[in-house]
This record gives C-alpha cells, structure tokens and sequence, in this order.
C-alpha cells in the first residue's frame, strides 16, 4: 500500500472557505514528492494534515496505512511520518543538539542503550559530528534543520514530510538540507513530501503537485509539468528560466523542442539547431 | 548620500572572554545615487557595516562618514540621531518589528518620532502604504491579521514614510516566495529611480538579485573587504565567484554553457531575463549566418 | 554588570567537582544551606569554611575569574553585616559616638550572618558553575520525583524549565534586534522623563510578545508531531550516573550535618 493516501479531503479553517478543496492524490513508497504552490494555495495545510495535525472536514487521508483520525494510531502514526517545519527556530526543544536528537525517541519510550545508539547514529549520518553538545542558538539555519532532520531519522520513519523546511535558509543552507533530502531518499528508500515554492528543488523530486486554490492542478515528473507553461502561470509559480526562454525562442520562430526543461537541454537544443540545418 | 569608510574596525563585546572581531580594516566609497550590494558569506561582517552606515553600531577603530555625518568611536549616539532620519534600514524579517493597533498608526511611528505634526503623519503613512500596495480598506486593521506577504510590505512602508535618502536592505526578501520576492525588490527598485540623490545598499544571499539591480559589487569575507567590481565584471568571472564561494546568476550561466558548447563567443553580461533571450536570439542569428 | 555575577553560569572544564552527580551536588548544596543555620557553634562554622575552600579548590576555577565574578555579591554580604551592626542592640556596648552606638551583639550577629550567607553563595556558585544547566534540571526533576506521588507536576516542571533554558539567549537576541529596528525608526530609550522611557519600550515589548506567544504555539505543534503525550511512558536520554564519589560526598556533608545538630542538643 502507498505510504501516503489522500481521498477527496476538504478542510476549512473556520467552516466557511475551504482551504482545501476535494484534494486526492498518492505517493508511492521511495518517492519523492513535491507539492508546489504560491503562498496561500493551501499547501501547507494540506501537509498539516498528512500526520493529524489538521483533520479533515470530509474525506480521509491514510498515512503509512493509518487513518489520521484514529486517536489509537495517531502516535504511531507520527513516529512513522515524521514532520520538519518552517521556522528552524520553532521546532528544537531541548537545550543542546543531542538531547532535541533524542527527544521524539524518549516519548516513544526506547530504552536508553538503543537510544543512545540511534542519536550517535543519527548525528553522524546528517553530519552533525562534534556539535553533540551544542547550544541550537549557536547554530546556523541548516544546521537547525539537519538537527530537525535528525530527530526525525532517529525515528526510523517511512515517509519525512518537509513543510517548506528550506525556505528560511541561506542559499548555502537550502543546499545542505536539499542534499540530506536527497540522501535520505535515494540512498535509504525514505518517502519524502517536500511543500515548497523553490522550483529550482522541486525540480529534483520524482513528481510534481501543482496546487492552487486548495486544488492539485495537476501531477506528474516534473520535466513533464515544467512544460505546461500556462499551468505554472495559473498557480502563480515563476517559470523556470530555460522554460521562458524555449518559450520565447519558439515565438520568435526559433525552432526549440517544447520538451526543453533544463540548462543542459536548452544549451543542446539551441547547438543542435545548426546541424540540423 | 555618499559613504566613505577609512580603516573601519568593529568588534563585539570587546575586552571579555567573548570578544569577535567583526570589521577589520575596511575601506571603501559608496556613491551617492547609486545601488550598491555588499556580499559574502553568513559571518562575513556585511550585516554589521550595515548597521555602521546608520549609526546603529559605531565602529570601534576607523573614521565612517554618511553624507554630512561623521562617526568615529568617540562620537556620542545623540548626535547620530539625525542621521537616522535621513539613513532607514530594512532588517531580516522586518515584520518582526510591528506593534501598533493599526497598520497606519504603525507606519506613523516613525515620522512621529522624527516629530511630524500627527496630521502629516497620517497623510503619509497612507500615501506610503499605498504605494508598497496595502489597499485604503486594510488601513484601519491590525497588523497582525495580515497576511506574511502584506506584514513585510506595511514594515517596509515604516521605514520609507520616514522618507529617507539611504536605503539600507539587510536580505529584504528572505522568506518570501519569488513572486512576493520579485515584487518587493521592484518597489525598492522604483523607490530608488524617482530622485537622483536616492542611494540604497543591498545585503543578500541571492546573486540574481544582486547581479539584477546592483551598479556596485562589494565582496566581503572574514571581516575584510576583498574587492568592489561592477556586476558585468564580477558576475561574468567564473574563477573570483568560486573563490569567494559566490553562484553564478542563471542568466549568466545559461549564456555561458552556450558559449561553450557553441565555441562562439557571447556576450554574457545579461541579468535580466529580455535581456538573456535578446543575446541568444543574437547568437542565434550569427549562427545562421556564420 | 551582568557579565560580572557569576552565579548561574556555567564553566566547562573536568575537575572533581564538574564530574559529580548533580543529583549529589544539589543535596550537598541544600544539607549544607540547612545546617550552617542551624548552628552557631564556631567548630562548626570553622568546618563550614574548610569545606567551601575544599570545594572551591576541587572545582578548579580559576581566582581572577571568580573574584571578578563575586565583587558584586560581597557588596550585598556588606550591606547585610552593615544592617545588623545596626540594628541589634545586645550585649555590652563597644562604641557610642551618640548618633550611633554599637554593641558586642551587632557585631557577633552581623559576622555570623554575613560569613553563612557568603559561605552559601560560593558553594551554590560552585553548584552552578560546575554544571551545564542541562544536568540540574535533570537533577532537580529527578530529586523531586517523589513529590510526584502527592501530585506534584515534577515531569512538566522540569520540562518548562528546559524549555526556558532553551529559549533565553534566542529571546535576548530577538530583543536586541527589535531595539535595532526600533531605534532606527527614530525611537530613543535614554531620553526625556521615566514615564516617556517607560512608553518607548511598548514598541519593543509587544512584537516581542507577538512572536513569543507565536514561538509557543509552532512549538506545541511541533512537539505534537514529534510525539509528546506528556511524562508517562517517556524514556530518559540523560542518564545519570551515581558513583562512589557522589556517595562520599554525601557522606561528608550528612556527617556536617549530624555534627551541627549535634551541637545545637547538647
């Protein structure tokens, strides 16, 4: 079964305006999944409700198998999906970095000798080695978000939600976390549903959802949605660059292939015209 | 207003076990009606030579002059108060720092501390909200019912309704999706176009933008300016970029790829995106030709 | 002035003292508070004073640092002995100058306050000093732990404390950068009358307020995500290990103790 289920969910804040509106969509085990929306298009409710934060009006949604209004399973259901937040500072609870590592593993109650193990794990797979005994103010915002990360990889889960967990950050910052990401997934099958607005990083997910409006416009791998200019214009997002200029090019008669998505494929395209003539 | 640094030198909690070194040595002109960017890493000191040109900080070795004021250590932090009236700085997240019941009444702050009649505050403090795009009907609510994207303009208009000369940007748009990104950078950027005398300094992360709107490049590390070159010449220089660890914008980047893989020289000093799509239409057609 | 009090900071570093349980420390810091005032027996109050020196000596912080540290606080032990120089009115009188007489007792009692409350101060110094704040929360929750059977909160106290500790030096900068912000727009905190400086503060004090109680609610969130259900069922990351030495420790400080009891029967 997918990791995550989610069936015809409406969700409104205060009962009058749906934020969400009739949203369905699934994502497959090892994958990596990227919502994309303006602010305000309801994608971080919608990741709010992935792991019962938020539960929906109607509809359900099943997370690793569970449905996230069973209050038997909620907990498990957390430990399973884990969650990394917005605002690095808002998300770390203890005073030093190892103790944050630790904290989701002492509410599930691991004994202390496997915890122990799991946060030395933990702290040197997300290469946080040496700031064990770290104060967090002391830390940069990816740092921040690492430590976050590995609370949540002590854990074990199957599926690690992102709600827009690179946008606070320094360029230098969204790439360390984006190469955890990447690393969490490709290397140990980790699900991941990353909520952005930054394309040039969803441009490395598997699939794309396109939301607007508290609807999924539309879903697919992402070369093929960066295609469908006008859908990207309707959800408000900026094109890519080689997107606009293949665009571009082709209007003003330059015969570019509509495929172009990428630099590399833009730059060959474009090479590619003179031997063809 | 023109800024001139002579050996600035600032260090934090100086004579304690804690002591850092922020600035040392630096030197450098900043034109007067001119859009300068100062870059470098997360602890480079950009942010804190920010802080000097507005007399927030006062630097602890070097002589700084702003416009028609001079600042060593020794000057007294009254007599920069009017310095600040003529020099507004936008920090990180400057919504940060709302308070008022109303939004007007939160712009008016600062024109009433420059002690504005309230009646020309008021007239200002709309003026300005309109022109960052808070509409008249939002004037009356809370600043904290607004939205993140409105919170961050009706900060900014705080800071432009004390019509200031220097504009100080410490990563204005840190945060914001690259709609709200492009929009905001574009209300400082006419801000800055209306009068000659306007000048603004950019802190950011984001060499597009920098590249984009800067007329001056100012590379700092470790405390220490490393050098001042125009975009055109900075950003097109794949060899200073890496060793200050700085991104190519992707305009650049993109006309650079082409130049390589053509073996035909283009022009890559393009950081708009017309302008972009103009030198690869113009590479196209001496491709044809050629 | 705040750089320059000592108490409640920490100094890393691996003596004796730095290596004990807090669990050990904090007892021996409260056996020791309960019997110095107890007892007035000057045997007592001599062994008082070698046992702070031992302490001190253990714990390895350096002189300079501590004397800088603790010159604030001795101007509070000379105010006390001050006070009571003058306020008691016991035993044979030792000075008149007219407008102030002073007697044996004022002298007697006002020594032997100031001596338990300096001695008090050092040791709880020594306390703070040697462990990370981590360490005495985990010690005092664990310390207070039976409490819990008559229904004290002891888990949820220990938790906002840690929590707190967390929190200050993110709080304080947050504070400095709104003075910035608020500075810059024209505002100014050392000038006109106490009532127009009280007024300049609000604009600092609410957005600091407003992102607080915002700080407080992503956190709940957050909390919820990673698991929190409160104390039952929780493991402890922190282990504490008791060893021979907190044993001895206690030891020492019970016999103190037993000794200044001792003193006051017979």
């Amino acid at each position: 079964m997918d990791p995550i289920v989610v069936e015809n969910v409406t969700f409104s804040y205060n009962r009058e305006t749906p934020v969400l509106k009739n949203v369905s969509l699934r994502v497959q085990k090892g994958e990596w999944a990227a919502v994309v929306g303006h602010n305000g298009s309801g994608k971080s409710t919608l990741a709010k409700c992935l792991n019962g934060l938020l539960e929906p009006e109607s509809g359900r949604v099943l997370t690793c198998g569970m449905d996230t209004m069973d209050k038997s399973t909620i907990m498990t259901l957390r430990r399973r999906a884990g969650m990394v937040f917005q605002h690095p500072d808002n998300q770390i609870v203890a005073p030093t970095v190892a103790d944050d590592i630790a904290f989701g593993l002492e509410n599930a109650g691991v004994p202390y000798e496997e915890m122990k193990e799991r946060v030395k794990e933990s702290i040197s797979r997300l290469r946080l080695d040496g700031l064990e005994e770290q104060e967090p103010h002391r830390l940069s915002g990816g740092q921040k978000q690492r430590v976050a990360l590995a609370g949540i990889k002590a854990l074990q889960p199957e599926v690690i939600i992102l709600d827009e967990a690179t946008s606070m950050l320094d360029p230098a910052g969204r790439s360390e976390v984006r190469k955890m990401m990447r690393e969490l997934c490709r290397e140990e099958g980790m699900t991941i549903v990353a909520i952005t607005h930054d394309l040039e990083e969803a441009a490395e997910a598997d699939r794309l959802f396109v939301m607007a409006g508290g609807k999924i416009l539309e879903d697919g791998p992402p070369a093929a949605i960066f295609q469908k200019r006008e859908l990207l214009l309707e959800a408000g997002l900026a094109l890519p660059l080689p997107v606009y200029l293949a665009h571009e090019l082709r209007e003003a008669g330059v015969a570019v292939d509509t495929g172009v998505t990428s630099e590399k494929e833009l730059v060959s395209a474009l090479c590619g015209l003179k031997q063809n003539t | 207003m023109r800024i001139e640094a002579e050996h600035v030198g600032y260090t934090y909690m100086s004579g304690s076990p804690f002591e850092t070194e922020a600035l040392r040595d630096v030197s450098l002109v900043l034109d007067s009606g001119k859009y300068h960017a100062v870059v470098g890493h997360t602890g480079s000191g950009k942010s804190t030579l920010l802080q000097l040109f507005n007399g927030l900080e006062k630097p602890t070795e070097g002589k700084l002059t702003v416009g028609d004021w001079t600042i060593t250590p020794e000057t007294k932090q009254r007599d920069l108060y009017d310095l600040r009236r003529h020099a507004g700085i936008v920090f990180q997240f400057p919504e940060q720092q709302l308070f008022d019941e109303t939004i007007v009444k939160d712009v008016m702050y600062g024109p009433l501390n420059l002690g504005l009649e309230r009646e020309k505050a008021e007239q200002l403090a709309k003026d300005t909200l309109l022109r960052v795009g808070i509409g008249e009907e939002l004037h009356a609510r809370s600043p904290f019912e607004l939205s993140g994207g409105q919170m961050r303009r009706t900060a900014i208009a705080g800071v432009l309704a004390m019509e200031p000369e220097l504009l100080l940007l410490d990563e204005p748009t840190a945060g914001l999706d690259p709609k709200g990104q492009k929009e905001i950078m574009e209300l400082f950027y006419d801000w800055f176009k209306e009068k000659p005398e306007r000048t603004i300094v950019l802190i950011s992360h984001d060499m597009n933008q920098v590249a984009r709107y800067a007329d001056h490049v100012v590379v700092m590390a470790d405390g220490e300016k490393q050098l001042e070159k125009t975009p055109a010449e900075l950003f097109t220089d794949g060899t200073t970029l890496q060793t200050y660890q700085l991104a190519m914008p992707e305009t650049v980047r993109i006309l650079k790829a082409l130049e390589d893989a053509s073996g035909r020289p283009v022009a890559s000093d393009a950081f708009t995106r017309e302008e972009t799509l103009r030198r690869i239409l113009a590479w196209e057609k001496g491709e044809r030709s050629g | 002035m705040m750089d320059n009090i000592i108490i409640g900071q920490y100094l890393p570093g691996k003596s004796f003292v730095h290596s004990l349980d807090p669990r050990a420390k904090i007892t021996a810091v409260v056996l020791f508070m309960v019997f110095i005032f107890i007892s007035r027996d000057p045997f007592v109050l001599s062994m008082a004073v070698v046992l702070t020196v031992a302490a001190f000596l253990a714990a390895g912080i350096p002189p300079r640092f501590f004397w800088k540290g603790i010159r604030v606080i001795l101007l509070i032990v000379l105010l006390t002995f001050t006070l009571h120089l003058f306020m008691t009115r016991e035993g044979d009188v030792w000075l008149d100058l007219g407008w102030l007489t002073i007697y044996s007792g004022g002298v007697i009692e006002g020594g032997l306050i100031a001596l338990r409350l300096l001695l008090l101060i050092v040791l709880a110094t020594m306390l703070t000093l040697t462990t990370t704040p981590v360490d005495l929360t985990d010690g005092m929750e664990r310390l207070m732990s039976p409490l819990e059977r008559v229904r004290v909160p002891t888990h949820e106290l220990a938790l906002m404390m840690s929590i707190a500790l967390r929190f200050i030096p993110t709080l304080l900068g947050e504070t400095q950068k709104i003075i910035k912000a608020q500075t810059a727009r024209g505002a100014s905190f050392s000038q006109g009358s106490i009532w127009k400086r009280l007024n300049a503060l609000i604009p600092v004090l609410i957005p600091l307020f407003a992102q607080s109680f915002k700080r407080a609610e992503d956190l709940a969130i957050a909390m919820e995500a990673r698991g929190y259900a409160g104390g039952e069922g929780r493991t402890k990351f922190r282990q504490l290990a008791w060893r021979k030495r907190d044993t001895l420790i206690l030891v020492l400080f019970s016999a103190f103790g037993a000794f200044s009891i001792t003193t006051r029967i017979l």
